[in-house]
């Protein structure tokens, strides 16, 4: 459930579930981990999961509620809403890594287009998403993957445009560092966080608050000292 | 006009690419693209007829939020498919990118306006899309109060 979707929804979705077999539930989402109880006839088990690995993959959010409603409304037995499930947890690696690669690069150039650049600063952005995106993928496994990839991301950024605009004397660096930090953004994770903490979801809203800060952060500094360098060593932004 | 119509090509294919990397379902990203451009726009015309950066943000962000909870219920997706690619090309990113680079270059108190202003501008996006989000709820269980009776 932890593809980016609110934690209420999450919630919502499992009582969902549950209800339609029968069963009495109560359960806590976090964006760290999930503690559910389900009570039937009496006996009841507890289990605890926890979740790991925060990406966001609306794909899997709509294919999940979808499985979700079809129980809810009587149309899929348990065993077959099992198979679903998995089946939508195995299908994680269909996409092309090109593609999103790709993706990432092209909406890097068309924020800078947006942010005021011309033809060149489309390029240069292009050029920042993608080896942003090939970087982050190298990054994928490791537990500081959020943080480091935005230092990173940051960084390689800062570079690309300074070095590009030095060798090429021409361009604009604010609309090319700016358009291609966009897709590194954690604007879902912030606006998320607020939206928790107003619904009354406290602990989730506060963790995930610190995580977009913590990457939004990161990304500054990673640009931040990589500008830094830059001022010193003489140039100009 | 056609600085407008620049920036609302520009700004499709932004959101348009952006939710392709999200992995947003095939149907659903042109319609993202198409939600996100509405928003901006909004936002661009209330940024150079009224002035203010601050309404934008709020108006800009409830319209996609509005056209966001429409489009989920006529296409039967959540609404976050939809507003998470749509709201991007207003996450006030080059606010961002400019209070680093005044602290960077230790211009402390514009860095410290620059930097408010950014969160209020985030803190007003969220404000919208809960509003929006909220007023969908209400309408909802009235209607499914109605079904009971």
């Amino acid at each position: 459930m932890e593809n980016g979707g609110e934690t209420y929804r999450a919630e919502e979705t499992a009582m969902h579930i549950c209800e339609a077999f029968g069963a009495d539930v109560q359960l806590f989402a976090l964006p760290t981990g999930v503690f559910i109880t389900v009570a039937i006839d009496n006996e009841s088990r507890t289990a605890i999961k926890r979740v790991k690995k925060r990406t966001t993959d609306l794909s899997k959010l709509e294919k999940a509620l979808n499985i979700s409603r079809a129980i809810s409304k009587g149309t899929m037995d348990l065993e077959q809403a099992k198979l679903e499930l998995q089946e939508l947890l195995k299908s994680g690696k269909k996409t092309k890594r090109w593609v999103s690669i790709g993706a990432a690069g092209l909406s890097s150039g068309f924020f800078a287009l947006l942010f005021g650049g011309g033809f060149f600063d489309f390029i240069i952005a292009f050029a920042c998403g993608l080896s942003v995106w090939t970087i982050s993928t190298a990054f994928k496994r490791e537990d500081l993957f959020h943080f480091m990839m935005s230092l990173f991301g940051g960084m390689a950024i800062a570079l690309i445009a300074t070095l590009s605009i030095n060798i090429f004397h021409t361009g604009n660096a604010n609309s090319i560092i700016a358009g291609a930090m966009m897709p590194l953004l954690p604007g879902l994770a912030m606006t998320n966080a607020i939206r928790d903490t107003m619904r009354g979801d406290l602990v989730s809203g506060v963790s995930r608050g610190a995580e977009a800060l913590l990457i939004a952060v990161a990304l500054a500094i990673g640009a931040g000292v990589m500008l830094k360098l830059w001022l010193m060593l003489g140039g100009v932004v | 006009m056609i600085v407008y119509l620049k920036e609302a090509i520009f700004c499709f294919f932004a959101a348009l690419f952006f939710a392709v990397l999200l992995k947003t379902p095939r149907r659903a990203i042109a319609v993202c693209a198409i939600i996100g451009t509405i928003g901006y726009i909004v936002y661009a015309i209330s940024l150079r007829l009224i002035n203010s950066a601050d309404l934008g943000f709020f108006l800009g962000t409830f319209i996609i939020a509005l056209c966001s909870e429409t489009a989920a219920r006529i296409m039967k997706m959540p609404a976050a498919v939809f507003i998470t690619s749509a709201v991007i090309p207003l996450v006030p990113g080059v606010g961002l990118y400019k209070t680093m680079l005044f602290l960077v270059q230790e211009q402390f108190s514009q860095a410290l306006q620059t930097g408010a202003m950014t969160m209020l501008a985030i803190a007003e996006m969220a404000m919208a899309i809960a509003i929006c989000s909220f007023i969908f709820k209400m309408i909802n269980s009235k209607a499914s109060v109605k079904e009971k009776l």
